[in-house]
């Protein structure tokens, strides 16, 4: 009972810091996996002295497939947001006492049985990502740009030689935002839990696969004066004769948002080899049943996080390393920050110069 | 009558070296306690023992708890290290187990120990069941080898994926690098932690590299100046565990001294 007044008596104080007023976040789901139709997640967060109101009303109403989610669910997965922004609130119930939900019974948010509600990763990721774009525009300091924001459930599954049925099912990571004290984490866990990813000896022990690669992914990070982490390329080669692949992911057509003036970072995309060549899933991030065989492989590149502030604003060197270590392209260096480099990879102060205030003039 | 028999024990810290000494002929028990020298640890490590001990002659085991690599460790002070691994996974040891510096708050980053140009790929492959896919090149190693030579590096990790199940790839290559390496400073990720698990394996083994040619020359200097007053007995020296090795032992395989300062004491 201490504890949980001490977290809504700290956290009032932490809202009523706040600028007064109402800022707007929206976000999209590529689809439901079963109408191909972006979905809606609409934020109005309002500050009213030591009240903060999480207005979800504007979002897409229930759907046909499991990206719903119910009311607790939407509640928790705030919590969740507002615990990674207020760090120094204690983890406990108190957090939510001076907090005001508007969620809408018939929107995809507050559902009940029997709507399907087993993708819901996907939808408490997006909602984390509305209320860190909400907040990064009157709290900038505190603030994170959107992590990768999808669990890329994927499973492959058939039978060995012996019959025995086999199912290989694993999440992956991606990049996380950029803030204004750094760079953004490469490859790290989602934001809704501490999870670890299985290590891939272990997988290829225990299932018929083959990584044909584990790495980061060059120019996933969002742009910004801070860059956004990098998500990551996972590449999987089948050693049983045939498995079923199936894949839960989101951010296959919305990239994950950068803030304070940040730019997105790279999308999520999924690709399958079969023998006529290499697929991507008609729904982007989503899709049932794909059927693979030996020596065909799949490939994951996960999104990359937000970028934080402008990425103009970079430091020229920062960029010229990033260049260095290979996780940003040259031409992205020049495109996206603005930052020419000699052939050493050496910053042209120069050329830079020249360049920046032409694209800040645009 | 014999002469007196010494078993000293040496905890050099940051400030004072502390020395611990027992002759097991008189059964008594001495301490000293001088400056530490810092630069050269072994340095004070010997006139801690010169103030107590006549003739080095008389010491049967010396037993050593070091922090030098833990140092170097925690400062982030050992050599620039290569890796050279399988085609596809030279960032295992940046992408970690995809964990995360804290619970709340998405704000933490991990620095590698080795910078991503100094990982580099060979062409090779062992699968989860032991068996070679890709045999490796002895000769596309040795040039890697060379790259990272003439990049800067002093000390090099070699770590395959599923090397825990068959090294002979590891061994090959490993060969190679030393066949042409001008130090010893060259690690096997199966000769440190012949284990299943890429991250834990490979990190290990880094840290190896890393501190080896810090530690391992530290422990030359120390093995020296004891030989040259006259020393002819053991050198112990306390692993993380808090048991002891043999400090030829040590040279090999310095990541175990990550915490031989603190166990003792």
């Amino acid at each position: 009972v201490e504890l949980k007044a001490r977290a809504a008596k700290l956290m009032r104080a932490q809202i009523s810091a706040l600028p007064q007023g109402t800022v707007s976040a929206e976000d999209w789901l590529d689809n439901d996996g079963i109408n191909d139709e972006p979905l809606k997640i609409a934020l109005d967060l309002t500050i009213d002295g030591e009240t903060m109101v999480i207005d979800f009303s504007r979002s897409s109403p229930a759907c046909a497939g499991p990206v719903n989610i119910s009311r607790s669910t939407t509640i928790a997965a705030c919590y969740v947001a507002l615990k990674h922004i207020f760090g120094d609130v204690p983890a406990n119930a108190g957090v939510l006492e001076p907090v005001e939900f508007k969620i809408d019974d018939a929107s995809l948010l507050a559902v009940k049985a029997p709507k399907p509600v087993g993708g819901y990763t996907e939808t408490i990721l997006r909602l984390i990502d509305v209320v860190f774009q909400a907040v990064a525009k009157i709290a900038p300091e505190p603030a994170m740009a959107c992590a990768y924001g999808t669990i890329n459930a994927l499973s492959l599954a058939g039978h060995r030689a012996d019959g025995k049925r086999w199912v290989m099912f694993s999440f992956f990571g991606g990049g996380h935002g950029a803030h204004a004290g750094g760079d953004g984490l490469n490859h790290g866990n989602a934001p809704i839990s501490t999870a670890t990813i299985p290590p891939l000896e272990i997988l290829e022990a225990a299932y018929p696969v083959r990584f044909t690669q584990w790495a980061l992914r060059p120019d996933s990070g969002g742009p910004g004066k801070t860059r956004g982490g990098l998500g990551a390329i996972y590449e999987i080669e089948l050693l049983e004769k045939q498995a079923d692949v199936f894949l839960f992911g989101e951010r296959g057509r919305h990239a994950p948002p950068g803030v304070v003036g940040g730019s997105a970072g790279a999308m999520n995309r999924f690709s399958y080899e079969q023998s006529d060549g290499w697929h991507q899933p008609p729904m982007a991030s989503k899709m049932v049943g794909i059927s693979i065989d030996r020596g065909q492989r799949l490939r994951l590149e996960t999104p990359g996080g937000g970028g934080y502030g402008d990425p103009l604003a970079r430091d020229p060197q920062a960029v010229a390393r990033d260049v260095a270590l290979g996780i940003v392209s040259r031409e992205h260096a020049q495109t996206d920050y603005g930052v020419v480099l000699d052939a050493e990879g050496t910053v042209d102060t120069d050329q830079t110069k020249t360049l920046r205030s032409r694209e800040a003039a645009q | 009558m014999s002469g007196p028999a010494y078993v000293i024990g040496v905890d050099v810290g940051g400030t004072f070296t502390d020395v611990f000494i027992l002759d097991e002929a008189a059964g008594r028990v001495t301490t000293a306690k001088v400056p530490s020298t810092r630069g050269d640890q072994s340095r004070g490590f010997i006139e801690g023992i010169a103030s107590k001990v006549e003739a080095f002659g008389d010491i049967r085991t010396v037993v050593h708890g070091t922090t030098v690599g833990t140092n170097a460790l925690l400062e982030r002070k050992g050599a620039r290290t290569g890796i050279i691994t399988t085609e596809g996974f030279r960032d295992v040891l940046e992408m970690r187990r995809r964990d995360r510096p804290t619970t709340w708050g998405l704000k933490g980053a991990f620095t590698p120990v080795v910078d991503r140009p100094d990982r580099v790929e060979v062409r090779e492959r062992v699968l989860a069941d032991g068996s070679v896919l890709e045999a490796v090149d002895p000769v596309e190693v040795e040039a890697r080898a060379r790259d990272l030579m003439e990049a800067g590096c002093e000390a090099v990790c070699v770590f395959f994926i599923n090397g825990y199940a068959n090294s002979d790839n590891e061994r090959i290559a490993v060969e190679a690098v030393r066949s042409i390496w001008p130090t010893p400073y060259v690690t096997a990720a199966t000769e440190i932690l012949p284990e299943i698990r890429e991250f834990e394996r490979l990190s290990t083994a880094t840290l190896n590299a890393y501190l080896q040619p810090v530690v391992s020359s530290y422990l030359d200097r120390l093995e020296s100046g004891l030989k040259e007053q006259g020393f002819d007995g053991d050198i112990l020296i306390v692993q993380s565990n808090g048991g002891v090795m043999s400090i030829d032992t040590a040279k090999r395989y310095p990541v175990r001294t990550a915490l031989s300062g603190p166990p003792p004491a």
